[in-house]
């Protein structure tokens, strides 16, 4: 066994019970925190009337009221100081990082950091890294311009704050990655799913077989949801072990696998993690269960979070890791509440499709789907595009079986259209393979 | 949970003498940037020694 196996030995073995009591201690102190220096959550706790002195237990905390993005937007927007509003909980002159979300669903939420907060950012990423195997003698590429994205910038300071040689590989297209991998022998990479197995695609066109020319063992996989079947896909295509990692440019990284690779541990006690019931939002849900993730972290101070409602939906997952981590566990990521849809009545995932194809369809190399309602039903449609390779009269009973196998999981029937090599798009951070074109 | 080979005490006994000369050293070096820049990262990283340890109980 590794000698060194945990980042602390100490905290990651805690008996749950001990690991709870650190985390109501240090939800005090962050809410206690805000009343005094965050001008949104000291309005919002003045107007619930709830004190940091009464929370004693998980069920105490229940009582907070959550927090979602819109409401970070609007207090952003309204008043000083300019991008931050009233979430800023630092004074000006000490800020040093300035990141942002996308904004794909709306204004974008701006998350500032002081040395100290941002060190907290990196220290928790620097743990998920540890437990996905990271360590010193790992040269890590990025192949990625970070820009004004959370993600990378932690990843890149917590694999230097273990030891790791870190490689940053913005500026270069898609084969100056692959040949700077080539070149430096990169033995670790963090990545996109989607990038990941683009990067494969236009490594073998090169020639090059990442499997057995490239060096890359060890892959984080972010930024977008990662099925099991695709997983198991870039760890073929790569001969590297893949870990899935969550997390948000608001509350960073919080959960990711342990290198038992079954489920994602959640940093504990780093973050305070609520999985809480779909549909009342009030009570925890069991082990085994489905429940919207919320989350507390417990030490950033510049843009303190207090009950942050992801909006994600997440199985909690039962008994023990043989790791020896007594974190919670989740056993699968469903997807964002937004990302479910209705389609003909019935509640569709596209991360569904996602399963069927990479899990039992090698040969389709990309796809996208498209709802449409030319008139009172809604249509659905996949686009597919094959390996080259493929021969025309196998098309038709390959059809046959995908439209089967998407039956059997969504409940809805697809029409299928075939596209040339290379027709649909090739994406490196967030996919947009699902298009709802009803108006 | 894992033993612990050292004391805890004593750990905790050792981070406050730093955080508090570090505390220390920011008052007195008032008006050198040089100075004060360095020192607050050395308190940022006594915060996250105080967690990585601090919550622990002693078993001695």
């Amino acid at each position: 066994m590794e000698k060194n196996k945990y980042w602390n030995p100490f905290l990651e073995t805690l008996p749950r019970d001990e690991l709870v009591h650190i985390e109501i201690k240090r939800f005090r102190e962050v809410m206690a925190f805000t009343i005094k220096n965050c001008p949104m959550y000291r309005d919002k706790f003045k107007e619930v009337g709830i004190s940091p002195e009464e929370i004693k237990t998980l069920d105490d905390i229940r009582k907070v009221p959550l927090t979602d993005k819109e409401e970070l937007r609007r207090a952003q927007e309204c008043g000083e100081p300019f991008l931050y509003g009233k979430t800023l909980a630092a004074d000006l002159t000490e800020l040093c990082t300035l990141r942002q979300t996308s904004g794909t669903t709306g204004r974008p939420v701006y998350v500032p950091d002081t040395y100290r907060s941002w060190q907290w950012r990196v220290e928790s990423y620097a743990a998920l890294l540890y437990m996905m195997g990271f360590r010193e003698i790992d040269r890590v590429f990025i192949p990625f311009a970070y820009n004004v994205y959370v993600a990378f910038w932690s990843g890149h300071y917590a694999a230097e704050k273990i030891g790791c040689e870190v490689i940053p590989g913005g500026g270069l297209d898609t084969k100056g990655r692959i040949e700077k991998i080539r070149e430096v022998r990169a033995t670790a990479s963090f990545n996109t799913p989607t990038f990941g197995l683009h990067m494969a695609e236009v490594a073998q066109e090169m020639g090059i077989n990442p499997a057995r020319d490239l060096t890359v063992r060890k892959m984080v996989c972010a930024g977008e949801l990662l099925s099991e079947p695709t997983r198991k896909r870039l760890e073929e295509l790569w001969n590297a072990d893949v870990y899935n990692q969550i997390g948000g440019t608001e509350t960073c990284g919080w959960a990711a696998m342990c290198t038992e690779k079954k489920d994602l541990h959640v940093v504990e006690p780093y973050f305070l993690v609520e999985f809480l019931d779909p549909e009342t939002l009030s009570t925890s849900v069991k082990p085994g269960e489905q429940g919207v993730v919320v989350i507390t972290p417990l030490f950033f101070r510049a843009f303190p979070l207090i009950r942050f409602n992801t909006n994600d939906l997440m199985t909690l997952a039962k008994g023990d890791c043989p790791c020896g981590r007594t974190s919670l566990r989740i056993e699968k990521i469903i997807g964002r509440i937004d990302d479910l849809h209705k389609i003909r009545g019935v509640l569709f995932s596209p991360l569904s499709v996602e399963e069927v194809i990479r899990g039992k369809f090698p040969q389709i190399l990309e796809y996208e789907i498209v709802v449409t309602r030319p008139s009172i039903m809604d249509e659905i449609m996949l686009r597919v595009e094959m390996d080259p390779t493929i021969r025309k009269e196998e098309f038709e009973g390959l059809a046959k079986s995908l439209q089967q196998q998407l039956k059997n999981v969504t409940n809805l029937r697809f029409e299928l259209q075939w596209c040339k090599p290379g027709e649909l798009p090739r994406y490196t951070l967030k996919a947009k393979r699902f298009k709802d074109l009803r108006s | 949970m894992r033993k612990k080979s050292f004391s805890i005490l004593e750990i905790k006994k050792s981070l406050k003498k730093i955080e508090a000369e570090a505390t220390k050293l920011k008052k007195l070096t008032k008006g050198i940037p040089g100075v004060q820049k360095n020192i607050a990262p050395i308190l940022a990283f006594i915060d996250i020694l105080k967690f990585h340890l601090g919550d622990l109980k002693d078993e001695e």
